[in-house]
């Protein structure tokens, strides 16, 4: 017997060893173990998010220091500077606007490094509002159940009515002469015509208006003519109230009241008052959340009077 | 040495679900390399992505949209499946752009451009000036817009909310002259009979000049995969009326 041969023969029995075979069997498994091990680390290493890697992810068209610049928002560019869909781009088109984006991703990133968010207002204002509506993100585009709106319809049915309308007659007397103000509501009253009252009382119609919305009545009357209006009928007339320099005397042409309006009717208007209701709740609550976790401090000579 | 067999049978079952996981891996990397209005012509790409489009849109869509697509007129959450489309015209690309960055969502990259002012209040709208409207001005452009769907015989109504229409009501701004909408900013064609809101009817016209509208749409790109993004603009891009997968 040759040596090679005496030692595949003595190895051929090592291996046929009940006590050899088992310890192969350790050393194969061990070896498959860590084979496996590695791969799965390898994997969890080379795919997790945020892995440095100089593979470009496949939804993305490039990598800008680790910054994707996705393939949806290069197909939306693309189509928005050259007027024409991205299929029709030539490919010399596209690698122009894909330079563009790379471009500008890297002034992006010199704007972080330059922290314009401290110094420059328009990149502040610009955060504010996206913080903003990130915030009430999640309230804005969800639709709540029928049974928040209804809650919040029977809580608030105040606001749920249709516009309330008017038309006045909105005439001025100059000067101060109670008086002959109330004589010419009396005539108007008694239905004399508007035409005739104000020839024989010297009474003007500065501008005349057609029916409008309440709204819009209390902004040309102001508060407190208009609160003396809102609630006659047609073809009533206040009493005479003095204002600045001059006397108003107003008759109503037409109103037509604000009705509740039913939950059916009113239900787009319930859930977008619901909408800006939570949106104000939400936004309060994570300022009132970043107060809590920051450490505001306020100059003495404003810190006494000073209430968020 | 049975144990080697076992080996032997897990390493080909390893290397099998491998060979399955990389092969998989190649169809998704290609559904998001391709280009989205190419996508529907690649049958081997809408076989993969039909599946986890519906799985998707069951869990992120259907609570709007409701399981059939059909929407709710009542929210003005719009028919999935109809051939009306309020933003774009259809492409797959630009239903990707919606699932990704929503309507109105706080994504300042998804569609934000313009809103129906509230046309019987102090303030109209809120981004700019837009003077109210007077309650007769109101009444006439909802007669002209119904004149639109009825083809009404001209009277004088018609015409004083045509006047308004194309002037100081800015509606032409948005809608259009020929009151067809600009599905570039989400206005909807008015002269069509498909209604966003309501019935079409003048109750329902008048309340939506009165009271203004903004519809939403969450954006989905901190939510969903870009795969299972692309997957559901698919699936819904499918659905559309007289859509087969395979459409470009």
């Amino acid at each position: 017997m040759t040596p090679d041969a005496a030692l595949s023969s003595s190895a051929m029995q090592r291996a046929l060893d009940p006590a050899s075979t088992s310890t192969l069997r350790a050393m194969v498994l061990c070896a498959v173990g860590a084979i496996v091990g590695l791969s799965i680390a390898g994997y969890g290493l080379f795919t997790a998010a945020g892995t440095s890697t100089r593979t470009v992810p496949p939804e993305s068209v490039a990598m800008v220091n680790q910054r994707p610049i996705l393939r949806s928002d290069f197909i939306a560019q693309t189509e928005s500077e050259l007027g024409k869909t991205f299929a029709e781009a030539t490919r010399d088109e596209r690698l122009k606007v894909l330079d563009e984006m790379v471009r500008e991703e890297l002034l992006v990133q010199r704007s972080l490094e330059l922290d314009f968010a401290e110094t420059d207002q328009d990149s502040r204002n610009a955060l504010v509002t996206a913080v903003t509506q990130q915030i009430t993100v999640g309230i804005v585009t969800s639709e709540p159940d029928e049974q928040q709106l209804m809650n919040f319809y029977e809580t608030h049915k105040e606001q749920f009515s249709s516009e309330g309308r008017m038309q006045v007659v909105d005439l001025v007397l100059a000067g101060e002469n109670m008086e002959v103000g109330r004589a010419a509501a009396n005539a108007l009253r008694s239905g004399t015509s508007v035409e005739d009252v104000m020839a024989g009382f010297g009474l003007t119609q500065p501008v005349r208006h057609d029916e409008d919305y309440y709204f819009a009545v209390k902004y040309r009357l102001g508060d407190v003519l208009f609160a003396q209006v809102e609630h006659l009928s047609a073809g009533a007339v206040n009493e005479p109230v003095r204002l600045g320099d001059a006397i108003h005397i107003v008759q109503v042409v037409s109103n037509t009241r604000p009705v509740p309006l039913a939950y059916p009717i009113a239900r787009a208007q319930v859930a977008t008052d619901f909408k800006m209701f939570e949106h104000e709740r939400s936004l309060n609550a994570t300022l009132t959340f970043l107060r809590g976790r920051s450490t505001i401090l306020i100059a003495d000579d404003y810190a006494a009077d000073y209430k968020p | 040495m049975r144990w080697l067999g076992w080996i032997a049978l897990a390493a080909s079952l390893a290397a099998a679900a491998v060979a399955s996981g990389i092969h998989e891996q190649s169809v998704r990397s290609r559904l998001l390399r391709a280009d989205p209005d190419l996508v529907a012509s690649d049958p081997q790409l809408v076989a993969y992505a039909m599946d986890m489009g519906a799985l998707t849109y069951s869990g992120a869509c259907s609570g709007c949209h409701g399981p059939a697509l059909t929407g709710d007129r009542r929210s003005g959450v719009p028919d999935l499946t109809d051939s009306e489309w309020l933003y774009g015209t259809g492409r797959l690309s630009e239903i990707e752009r919606i699932v990704l960055y929503g309507i109105r969502s706080g994504y300042s990259k998804g569609w934000n451009l313009a809103s129906m002012p509230a046309f019987a209040r102090a303030k109209p709208y809120a981004s700019y000036h837009v003077d109210p409207l007077k309650p007769g001005e109101v009444d006439d452009v909802t007669t002209f817009v119904l004149s639109l769907q009825n083809a009404a015989s001209p009277s004088d109504a018609v015409e004083r909310g045509k006047t308004v229409f194309l002037k100081n009501g800015l509606c032409f701004d948005c809608h259009g002259a020929d009151a067809r909408g600009d599905p570039a900013i989400g206005a909807p064609d008015l002269t069509d009979a498909v209604w966003l809101y309501g019935n079409g009817s003048a109750e329902s016209i008048h309340a939506a000049i009165a009271h203004g509208m903004a519809g939403s749409c969450p954006g989905n790109i901190d939510s969903l995969s870009f795969a299972e993004i692309r997957a559901v603009a698919l699936y819904v891009h499918s659905k559309r009326s007289g859509g087969r997968a395979h459409d470009p």
